[in-house]
């Protein structure tokens, strides 16, 4: 990033190229739609790219780039409620006859997950992500999303635990081969 | 939650993300080794985490890849000019401080130098090897003084210049004196003046034979910007002397020189050329123009390196309230709805549609897309596709169609921050 606030062209492309798809990741599970992601997604590197200047090295790259997008989802989902003409929702739930043996797959998983995901509160589901698909350490997404340290462990735990239970409810099974609950 | 004995739920956390290290994680997993609660804690992590790997992550789209890469090029560019630009900055700067100091170390040594002089000439003339200091001091002013004279001096030729300016203002006075007896509504066309027109036709009214005959003369002999300068120097309301000295010895400075409010800044301009609209005002009429994605590039908090929240909140706010209102009355018409599906079905099959597409029809299709994405407020899309038309088929109306919507959007091309 310090090259590209100097200049240099090459720089950029790098950055996209390790960063884009985590964030894509990010985002995508944020919202469960598809075309919102990749307009967030875009809208996020627009706003790094006219940003560049204003950061600084005090803050890691990542953090920096997960707050954008973590606040595009927001300032998205904040967009999408008041516009309260589509759900929020858009993949659909899992399906509760769903056998283990379905479930296992991770193409019947994905829907499963992410309708998980979706369902958790908004404060869970940030911190869940910032965690699990930005890699980004606890005490940073305290700083990104403004809450203390422990309330953000706090709500960590309560996402795994609702995470755990929707999974155990579909029947996915656990990674030792017997079935999480 | 957790039992006598046993750590706080939050380290095991810690421990299951890695973000233990050392001592305390060697201990933590020795205790979770022998304590049965502890470790299905952990496992329940674990399986969350073991399910959320199983599935691979959707690839980012391609879509708005290259108009993204495009637009980082460009940013890289202007900051090497930037850099570049204060290179300069700081290489002028330097140099122009070394010439302050070739110019004036001279003077400020000149006095030193004869101090100097003073203090070894003094004894002789006073035939005593010791002065007491004060006479040495008084001694020492003296020729300070002298070259305070010698540099008084030195500019003399710019005194010329002085009283030919202030010859010019008292003209110029003149000239104001002569406008200020003549008729009230000769007078209000210099200050209403805001337009380039009107600052002509101001001219012309000056040049009128209604004024007294020395106006006239000077209007006639003088440059007739001289006038022109001293009826901005009017609207813009500055201390009338200064202003028209300036204005009559640099006239295209006059708008930059003098801090104009917003609404005489147009006279400036017409008068004062291009610098003039330097001084635009930026604040209170692009504001108003496209929140939307001015508020979405230029917000605080999510661009600017702080990790705060309500910089994003807050930018999205004024655009929220349009967007809520609209929000309103779509729904208030219920068509809008299907109308957005629509056009959501449509977008879906352009964008499959472009991918294939060669020639005029991928020109056609891909301003479809951005007028598409436009209209449902996909902005980051929408800009990425309109300056996709506008790189891929440069000069054609269709990349000027494309401009303008992306432009409507009010994004600009990345500029150097404040």
């Amino acid at each position: 990033m310090r090259r590209f606030q100097r200049g240099d062209a090459r720089a950029f492309p790098e950055l996209v190229r390790r960063h884009r798809g985590p964030v894509f990741a990010f985002v995508l599970r944020w919202t469960s739609d598809r075309a919102r992601a990749e307009d967030i997604l875009q809208e996020t590197w627009l706003k790094v790219v006219r940003g560049a200047e204003a950061w600084s090295p005090r803050a890691r790259f990542s953090t920096w780039l997960y707050t954008i997008a973590r606040n595009a989802c927001v300032d998205g989902a904040r967009r999408e409620r008041s516009r309260a003409s589509e759900p929020l929702e858009a993949e659909p739930a899992a399906d509760e006859r769903s056998s283990p043996e379905r479930a296992a797959a991770s193409s019947e998983l994905r829907p499963v997950l992410a309708a998980a995901i979706a369902a958790l509160p908004e404060s869970q589901r940030e911190v869940f992500l910032l965690r699990e698909m930005g890699g980004v350490p606890f005490h940073e997404i305290a700083r990104i999303t403004g809450a203390p340290e422990p309330t953000v462990k706090s709500r960590m735990r309560y996402a795994l635990e609702a995470l755990r239970a929707r999974l155990a409810e579909v029947g996915v099974e656990s990674p030792a081969g017997g079935r999480v609950a | 939650m957790t039992a006598p004995g046993h750590p706080q739920d939050d380290r095991l956390l810690e421990l299951a993300y890695g973000e233990l290290q050392g001592a305390d994680e060697r201990a933590l997993r020795q205790h979770v080794d022998d304590c049965p609660r502890c470790r299905s804690v952990l496992d329940g992590i674990a399986e969350v985490r073991s399910a959320v790997r199983r599935v691979p992550p959707e690839p980012a789209p391609e879509r708005g890849l290259e108009s993204l890469l495009a637009y980082g090029e460009l940013a890289a560019a202007r900051a090497r000019a930037q850099r570049r630009n204060v290179r300069w900055l700081g290489l002028v700067t330097l140099a122009t401080a070394a010439l302050l100091v070739f110019v004036l170390l001279p003077q400020h040594r000149a006095p030193g130098a004869a101090s100097e002089v003073a203090r070894v000439e003094l004894p002789a003339k006073l035939n005593a090897p010791a002065p007491p200091a004060p006479v040495q001091a008084d001694r020492a002013a003296e020729p300070t003084a002298a070259a305070e004279l010698q540099i008084s001096e030195k500019p003399r030729p710019k005194d010329a210049e002085r009283k030919a300016e202030a010859k010019r203002d008292e003209d110029l006075d003149q000239v104001a004196v002569a406008k200020k007896q003549a008729p009230h509504r000769e007078r209000a066309p210099y200050e209403a003046a805001s337009t380039a027109e009107e600052a002509r036709r101001a001219d012309t009214v000056a040049a009128a034979p209604a004024a007294p005959a020395p106006a006239d003369a000077m209007l006639q002999s003088g440059p007739r910007q001289e006038a022109k300068k001293e009826v901005v120097g009017q609207a813009q309301s500055a201390s009338s002397g200064l202003a028209r000295a300036k204005a009559a010895t640099a006239p295209a400075k006059v708008a930059t020189a003098t801090p104009a409010p917003a609404s005489s800044a147009p006279t400036a301009a017409a008068a004062g050329g291009a610098v003039g609209q330097l001084e635009k005002p930026r604040g209170s009429g692009t504001e108003a123009q496209g929140s939307g994605v001015a508020g979405l590039l230029g917000d605080g908090a999510g661009a600017d390196g702080s990790l705060g929240t309500v910089g994003v909140a807050g930018s999205g706010a004024k655009g929220a309230a349009g967007r809520s209102a609209n929000a309103l009355a779509e729904n208030a018409s219920g068509k809008a709805s299907d109308d957005r599906a629509v056009r959501l079905s449509r977008l879906a099959e352009v964008r499959r549609s472009v991918v294939q597409a060669t020639g005029d029809q991928r020109k056609a299709l891909l301003l479809e897309q951005c007028r598409l994405e436009a209209s449902l407020e996909l902005r980051a899309s929408a800009v990425g596709t309109c300056s996709q038309v506008a790189r891929e088929f440069p000069g054609t109306p269709e990349a000027q169609q494309a401009v303008d919507l992306a432009r409507g959007f009010s994004v600009q091309p990345p500029s150097p921050a404040p």
